[in-house]
């Protein structure tokens, strides 16, 4: 069902440089306010996700 | 056409040399990024003030493209680099160049693919971005790739300097990729996490690193459609450019040798050592100069009139950060200042030890000054004055040359703990060594020092 959620996802990513999981988590922390909103977003689509609700147009 | 060998992380492109000539070749995708990229407000002015190195496309028809999609020619950087021959000032100037360049793309939808020192090299003292295929258009939602690799190379570096005093030159000449945020987090104490930018930038970090090592999951694709956008990365390089700015040091406590440019010569042996080496220096134009032991780099400043670059080397990592300052707060000249240790130079590194080049492989000077440096290589670091002067004729330019006898107060602080225990140490053995070796051109005797100045050009063939 997360596959779903993910193969909505666009074009790949296509980095020659591995950013690390660890430090792309850290970039919403370090956004304050407006990364904590995108942080629940994403933890709200991966609830969703669990419970397989796609999203819209998928 | 000789690929650099270097020049391979990213496949979408690949610098090569024909002949004088620095190419670099790009494949389709690298050459769209081009197409939309260089007529970009930020990228023209940057280019046009030097802080991008200028770069032109090269005609569709030229032989250079060798099969590339197309192919660019960059201006030449009088010599190469890299991080850990840098003053500390030198380092924080590249990051905040780094940065700057990134917010000022981002601010025209355009991103940086990495975010590497590597990228970085200098025209004197100014510092000038080289990767031109390093930016790219921005993709909408995506994170900044180059973060923890401007933490390792960047940010980690400055931090373990300015916090703990600790140098940064070794540990990057042993790691090509940079200091991990584990190992960074470990240097620092509990009250450490106070510092700006430590408990943020490094223990959050290294806890996320250790804490999603294993995940499968696709993190990015994730975090861009919970509709993370170019603001966040904003916001975190406005804060990521005030703490790199706010970093500070002392050059002084890097342990100056206060060596005071020859302070114990008469004023009468000053004046008559620099008219030699300034008539030694007018009898012809120089290319690339080195100044071994440049120390203030007053005669590096002298040399700079009649060099298209002088690269100015020091053992000592105060005397190059102060030489940076001076020189950036002063009118443009076409000096490098680099940290070097003689008798330990930096030897080539990364992939197959070519990635990133010895210091000998990346040019040799027209002319060599070697000024008060040898009694510190033979009575400071044991390294028999026959070698050293088997060093100098193989650097293949011509000399100017100093030689401290060992009854020189300064030789004598050098042997205060060892003794003379070098017979083979003598102005004698000195010029005839030299005299094989090179063909004498002029030399001084100073009166106040027991030291003699000679000039001499290397012996054809």
């Amino acid at each position: 069902m997360s596959v779903c959620l993910l193969a909505a996802a666009a074009v790949p990513a296509r980095a020659y440089l591995d950013p690390g999981s660890g430090s792309m988590m850290l970039q919403l922390l370090l956004a304050g306010v407006a990364g904590a909103v995108v942080l629940i977003k994403m933890y709200w689509h991966r609830l969703r996700a669990r419970f397989g609700i796609r999203k819209k147009g998928s | 056409m000789l690929p650099d060998p270097g020049s391979f992380r990213d496949p979408g492109n690949r610098v090569f040399y024909d002949g004088e000539r620095v190419c670099r070749g790009l494949d389709s995708r690298s050459a769209a990024d081009w197409r939309a990229v260089s007529s970009r407000g930020f990228f023209t002015r940057r280019m046009a003030q030097g802080s991008i190195v200028r770069t032109t496309a090269l005609p569709a028809d030229d032989p250079a493209l060798q099969g590339w999609e197309a192919a660019l020619v960059h201006e030449r950087i009088p010599f190469l680099s890299y991080p850990f021959e840098w003053s500390c000032g030198m380092l924080q100037d590249a990051a905040l160049l780094q940065l700057d360049l990134l917010l000022e793309a981002l601010a025209e939808d355009v991103s940086l693919k990495d975010a590497t020192p590597y990228n970085i090299q200098w025209n004197g003292p100014a510092p000038v971005f080289i990767d031109i295929p390093s930016f790219e258009p921005l993709r909408p939602g995506s994170v900044w790739t180059g973060y923890r690799q401007f933490c390792e190379l960047f940010l980690y570096p400055l931090m373990l300097q300015a916090y703990k005093g600790i140098p940064f030159r070794p540990w990057l000449r042993g790691a090509i990729d940079g200091i991990r945020a584990a190992d960074c987090a470990r240097v620092f104490t509990w009250a450490d996490l106070l510092r700006p930018g430590v408990l943020k930038h490094v223990w959050l970090q290294s806890r996320l690193q250790a804490g999603l090592a294993d995940s499968q999951a696709d993190l990015g694709g994730e975090i861009r459609d919970a509709g993370f956008h170019k603001g966040l990365i904003e916001a975190n390089l406005r804060g990521l450019r005030g703490l790199v700015a706010g970093l500070s040091w002392s050059p002084a406590e890097a342990g100056w040798a206060a060596y005071g440019g020859g302070t114990h010569y008469s004023a009468e042996d000053r004046e008559k050592k620099t008219a030699f080496i300034r008539k030694a220096l007018g009898s012809r134009a120089w290319p690339l100069a080195w100044d071994l032991g440049c120390n203030t780099g007053e005669f590096s400043r002298l040399a700079a009139a009649d060099c298209r670059c002088v690269v100015a080397m020091d053992s000592d990592a105060s005397v190059i950060e102060t030489l940076y300052r001076s020189l950036k707060a002063g009118p443009r000249l076409p000096i490098l200042p680099l940290q070097v240790d003689f008798a330990d130079p930096s030897p080539g590194l990364g992939w197959r030890g070519r990635e990133r080049r010895a210091l000998s492989e990346r040019g040799r000077p027209d002319l060599t000054l070697a000024l008060a440096l040898i009694h510190h290589l033979c009575l400071g670091s044991n390294v028999p004055l026959a070698e050293v002067l088997d060093w100098l004729a193989g650097l293949g330019g011509s000399l100017i040359v100093e030689f401290v006898d060992k009854s020189d107060p300064m030789a004598r602080r050098l042997m205060r703990n060892k003794g003379d225990i070098f017979p083979g140490y003598s102005r004698e053995a000195f010029e005839r060594g030299l005299e094989t070796r090179f063909t004498v051109l002029d030399r001084l005797a100073l009166v106040s020092v027991d030291r003699v100045l000679y000039f001499a050009r290397p012996r054809a063939g």
